[in-house]
């Protein structure tokens, strides 16, 4: 098959090459112009058309614009893949730069020539840059700043040597807002990698002509203001001068100048002027968020922005939430967002309106996930004051009709419900009975939470189904995903716990599962529960009991919600961005882009063939003594309940240094239950870096959360022992308190003299 | 700010454009984003990330115009590139669908060559981008409809789906549209109502000076002041938020007169929305009742004032067995089950349509809400009218109203 098709583009590139030698020879412009289109047609498909490149080249050497541009189009695509080539296109676009009669010309030649990505011409830039820069349109030159740019990234060495650096500074002030905006844009992209600092001068100088510049080139100037910290009494001119901008049509113009009031104000310190800003902003945030004159994209994005919002200031938009009712049109994303919005700034006050509109996105089962969402906003709603029998019948209708569906969000949501209303557990018990006499199909989308109510709802349960549940589960383990099995151990401890007298025997199956485990990471947790049993099977008793315990709503709402209130403050930082529309810092979804420097195939290839020759002989360190890890064994429960006496800790060999693995993410919830149960050090010691550098630093030896920008729980394995790094940073004074927790206690301390000289 | 990849994908998946303006990404940039929207998981959600590349799409003709960038940027300034992307489209090609793309790829790559350079956008505008632009748009096969009845007074609205660069002489379009939301309760009472108007122009090589003279002044509420119940033949129309383009002086829109100079091709001279209660011209009274193993839902509509193409939609209960129809007159026509439609309505006129539904259990019926739309024909909501519009003498000019409920929502008692 692949020969036929390889056999039938051969015919294609063959057919082209005859159609462009065809118009060559007869000269005649309109069949040029048609051949080339034809190309371009077929290049859209992904055909390579790389072997036509020589002719085309040929077709490029024109008066014609339109044929020029065609072509020209066709060289940039294929240059990488005709390195040796695009060098012969050079001569021709160097010459169309220093066309005289036409401006779009000498701009096409100029950004076709700085577009070509291939090594072999980049000796051949820098001239017709520096020719562009002094160029009487205004289109040319902001050619010749992005070309600077591109020769920033390409070849270094080229850009400072020519000192390009000043031409792009000097066109900040250039007569065609086009080129000045282009160049602060590209000073703010330079500076970034060189890490320099940005004079407020020009952002200064380009604010006082915003007025003048069309909707995106103002919108950039608005973007450059968080780079600006402006004096005092710039506060409230600089004000006045973003209220104007709210009034535009274009959403990007505004939100950008939502931003830059909000950085503005920030500046003041003055937490009612922040208030009053907030208040006044309200308007175009509800205008974007809801209404139909903007794309449903818009909306989205916006939505996500209130959220963000709302969940920091949750009182602002408290007295309007109707704006917010899930309409006919939206999306299942938009209605997913309002009800979270809806989540956040539920009340006492505004109850009714959002027990209407959960309930209604809850009963529209044609839209699963939507209900789904609606289902997890139930707990809040009761801790609100929403009626109890109310909320439990909605859920007995779905279960009873059996809208598995929705099965997942109800089983994740009822341990809430049950430790917020224990005394609905009876009525529960009728309901889920059906459910639980029969152990789900191992590959249902709800099996893990279906494990996680287990404990919550045991106490109603006949004993023998808990126990045939876990038992049947512990049958299939080879079965179960590592989501699930890493879920069923701290299941089963819990159990054993709940339902003391018909579990033992399921708690002894388990170990003897674990025995044969090959995941180390459970191998390591369990054993980390043995000890905790070991040391203190009270202690652990009430540390696993306690989180299923009944819960009032006030501490409910505090401990709930007090994370995603963190979250959105640091969030708040980066308004109008991506990271707000994710939902997480954006740290933590961006990873660096990939080296845009061109690399020429050829030499590459040479580079590994030298990279392979041996090397001569060398001494080599030995490696540092490792530590040895803790084999698992099988263990019966009476092995569980004696107390045995404490493994002799390993020797340790002075300096330390350690392989962590950070490839293993953890839930914040079983961060901190792990942190309560392991003993650790602490120290607080100075460090000279930056906060992002000794951020860079701990990130690779664990991998976390930071919460409001200055905690960090990190989280990594160590040849199969967990580590858990805490870690305060205070910024002002450049300290951090660190504390290192390793099961393997002896291992604390090197660990923490590693990772404090990494930081220091 | 700096965009590194553009593409054009239909819903199958099929390449209609591809762009990359920074080699900073991997290849395989469109499998993933075509796996990720087709996933049932995704939602569909306009912006995401995934192995740190972000990516934010519009879907616009059952087309995704998509963009891929590295870095923390701002996702409205892209989606409003995205969107001005499509209009630039429209404007150049006449549409932006996948024919008329297909047939002009060459077009769709100059103007992406010009407006984006190493991930920067240029000036987007029309009137810019036109005199940059030398290759010609080939017309689609629905645009002959244009040459149809040119002495006519009126025009089918395809007639704006024609490339600039045709040379149609100077014509405007000034459209009037307002969509209303309501939320009314199984009574017929109104619980909100949200009225959204635009005006916008699609201007074909119309240069001169505009002036658009409306029979309603316009007076912007103060953020959380009371809204004042002005009825709709006032003379005020009183707006809790209005928003300009650019070519508009936006500190005399209480005139309800303005002076302008329209950019080329299509744009939005301005957009408001107001929560000043306006007459609703159509009513839905909804009654549930259970009996046995039958639900009955009985719907009535009472229109105020001629309103076309009403459509009622309602969600069956879950397991639902059998469900029959009675419809009492032949200009109502049921289109499957779960949902009723009506050609038209005229003023005063009433009709009801009873659904009987077998069910199997009359304990679990869950039927949250109705869901209506209508159109009201050549009428704003507002009531708000162009009176005059005066342009350079040898432009046709040509205005219309399009008032819309997309949304009313009637929230049923359980």
């Amino acid at each position: 098959m692949r020969n036929v098709r390889t056999e039938n583009q051969k015919n294609e590139v063959d057919d082209l090459k005859k159609l462009i030698r065809d118009a060559l020879a007869k000269n005649n412009t309109a069949r040029k112009i048609e051949v080339l289109k034809k190309v371009i047609n077929i290049m859209v498909l992904g055909v390579d058309l790389s072997d036509l490149f020589s002719d085309v080249l040929m077709l490029s050497v024109t008066p014609n614009i339109m044929q020029k541009k065609l072509a020209y189009h066709i060289l940039i695509h294929y240059a990488s893949s005709n390195p040796k080539l695009a060098v012969m296109s050079v001569d021709s676009m160097q010459k169309d730069c220093s066309s005289d009669f036409d401006p779009s010309i000498r701009g096409l030649a100029l950004r076709s020539l700085t577009s070509l990505n291939a090594p072999s011409v980049l000796d051949y830039l820098a001239e017709p840059i520096q020719h562009g820069f002094t160029d009487r349109s205004g289109y040319v030159r902001r050619t010749a700043v992005i070309g600077a740019l591109k020769l920033f990234h390409y070849n270094p060495s080229a850009f400072e040597a020519n000192n390009f650096m000043e031409d792009i500074i000097n066109c900040v002030n250039d007569r065609d807002p086009r080129v000045a905006v282009t160049a602060a844009q590209s000073i703010i992209e330079i500076q970034k990698s060189t890490g320099g600092s940005i004079s407020s001068d020009f952002i200064i100088a380009l604010l006082n002509r915003a007025g003048e510049m069309a909707d995106f080139l103002a919108l950039a100037v608005l973007d450059l203001i968080p780079q600006y910290t402006p004096a005092e009494e710039e506060i409230f001119p600089l004000m006045n001068a973003i209220e104007t901008v709210l009034s535009t049509i274009n959403p990007a113009v505004v939100v950008a100048g939502v931003r830059a009031m909000i950085w503005i104000v920030s500046q003041s310190h003055d937490s009612e002027l922040l208030d009053q800003a907030m208040h006044r902003l309200r308007t175009p945030l509800i205008t974007l968020g809801c209404s139909n004159c903007y794309t449903q994209e818009i909306r989205f994005s916006m939505l996500k922005h209130i959220l963000t919002i709302v969940r920091i200031y949750g009182n602002l938009f408290e007295d309007c939430l109707y704006y917010f009712t899930i309409m006919r049109e939206d999306p299942n994303y938009i209605r997913i967002v309002k009800l979270q919005i809806f989540e956040a700034v539920v009340n006492g006050k505004n109850r009714k309106f959002v027990e209407s509109e959960v309930f209604t996105a809850m009963h529209n089962i044609s839209r699963p996930n939507v209900a789904a969402c609606a289902v997890s906003i139930l707990p809040k709603l009761i801790a609100n004051g929403s009626a109890v029998d109310s909320v439990f019948r909605r859920i007995g209708m779905i279960l009873a009709s059996k809208i598995t569906p929705l099965y997942k969000s109800i089983f994740a949501t009822l341990p809430a419900l049950i430790q917020l209303t224990p005394q609905k557990l009876d009525y529960l018990k009728s309901v889920l009975l059906p459910i639980f006499t029969h152990i789900p199909h191992l590959n249902v989308p709800y099996l893990n939470e279906f494990i996680g109510l287990l404990p919550y709802i045991a106490p109603v349960l006949p004993d023998a189904i808990p126990t045939y549940l876990l038992e049947e589960l512990l049958e299939h383990w080879s079965e179960l995903d590592n989501e699930t099995q890493a879920l069923l151990v701290p299941t089963v401890y819990t159990m054993f716990f709940v339902r003391a007298g018909s579990m033992g025997s399921v708690v002894t199956q388990m170990q003897n599962v674990l025995v044969n485990c090959k995941n180390t990471m459970l191998v390591a947790i369990n054993a980390h529960h043995i000890q905790l049993m070991n040391s203190d099977p009270h202690q652990f008793r009430d540390m696993l009991l306690s989180t299923i315990a009944p819960v009032e709503p006030e501490i409910f709402l505090q401990e709930k919600y007090a994370l995603e209130q963190a979250n959105s403050a640091s969030l708040f930082d980066e308004f109008n961005s991506f990271a707000v529309v994710m939902g997480k810092p954006s740290d933590f979804f961006l990873q660096d882009a990939l080296s845009m420097s061109m690399v020429d195939d050829e030499l590459l290839k040479m580079e590994e063939t030298t990279h392979t020759e041996p090397e001569p002989e060398q001494y080599t360190e030995p490696e540092p003594e490792q530590f040895a890890a803790p084999q698992p064994k099988g263990v019966s429960l009476e092995d569980l309940l004696d107390f045995g006496a404490p493994a002799t800790a390993a020797p340790v060999t002075e300096p330390a240094t350690f392989d962590f693995d950070v490839t293993t993410e953890i839930e914040m919830s079983a961060f901190q239950e792990m942190f309560l149960g392991m003993d650790g050090v602490e120290d607080s010691f100075n460090y000279s870096g930056t906060t992002d550098s000794i951020m860079s630093v701990l990130r690779k030896a664990a991998s976390g959360t930071n919460e409001q920008g200055f905690r960090y729980f990190g989280y990594a394995h160590l040849e199969g022992e967990i580590v858990l790094v805490y870690m305060v940073d205070d910024t002002e004074a450049k300290s951090v308190d660190l504390v290192v927790k390793c099961m393997d206690g002896s291992k604390n301390e090197p660990i923490m003299v590693y990772l404090k000289n990494l930081i220091q | 700010m700096p965009i590194s990849q553009f593409f054009i994908l239909n819903d199958h998946g099929d390449m209609l454009g591809n762009t990359i303006y920074r080699p900073d990404i991997p290849k395989n940039t469109v499998s993933t984003f075509f796996k990720h929207v087709s996933s049932q998981n995704s939602n569909n959600e306009p912006v995401f990330s995934i192995n740190g590349l972000n990516y934010v799409y519009m879907n616009f003709n059952d087309l995704n115009f998509v963009f891929v960038t590295t870095t923390n940027d701002s996702p409205f300034t892209l989606l409003s590139i995205l969107d001005r992307i499509i209009s630039l489209l429209r404007d150049c090609l006449g549409d932006a669908s996948e024919e008329a793309i297909r047939n002009n790829t060459p077009v769709v790559y100059e103007i992406l060559d010009e407006i984006i350079d190493f991930g920067y956008i240029s000036d987007l505008s029309s009137d810019k981008i036109s005199s940059f632009i030398h290759n010609k748009a080939k017309a689609s096969s629905n645009q002959g409809l244009l040459n149809m009845n040119l002495a006519s007074r009126t025009k089918p609205s395809s007639a704006t789906k024609v490339p600039l660069s045709d040379q149609i002489g100077q014509r405007l379009f000034v459209d009037i549209v307002e969509n209303l939301s309501i939320v009314g309760d199984s009574s017929g009472n109104i619980i909100n109502s949200e009225l959204e108007g635009s005006i916008a122009i699609k201007n074909f090589n119309c240069t001169g000076n505009c002036v658009l003279k409306l029979n309603k002044r316009f007076a912007k509420l103060e953020a959380g002041s009371e809204i004042s119940y002005t009825n709709a033949g006032g003379s005020e129309l009183s707006v809790s938020d209005i928003l300009f383009a650019d070519y508009v002086d936006s500190d005399k829109y209480t005139s309800g007169i303005f002076d302008f100079v329209p950019s080329l091709g299509e744009s939005v001279l301005m957009t408001y929305r107001t929560s000043q209660k306006v007459d609703v011209p159509l009513r839905v009274f909804a009654f549930t009742t259970i009996e046995k193993n039958r639900f009955t839902l009985n719907v009535k509509v009472v229109a105020n004032a001629p309103v076309s193409n009403v459509k009622v939609d309602f969600p069956l209960p879950h397991g639902y067995q059998s469900c029959s129809f009675v419809l009492p007159n032949s200009t109502i026509h049921k289109s499957s089950p779960g949902n009723w439609t009506i050609d038209k309505l005229k003023e005063g006129e009433e009709t009801a349509m009873q659904c009987n539904i077998a069910i199997n259990n009359p304990q679990y019926v869950i039927i949250p809400e109705l869901q209506v739309s209508f159109e009201l024909p050549q009428k704003t909501f507002s009531d708000l009218k162009i009176v005059s519009l005066t342009a350079t003498s040898n432009t046709q000019r040509w205005t219309k109203c399009i008032s819309r409920v997309k949304n009313y929502s009637v929230r049923l008692d359980f």
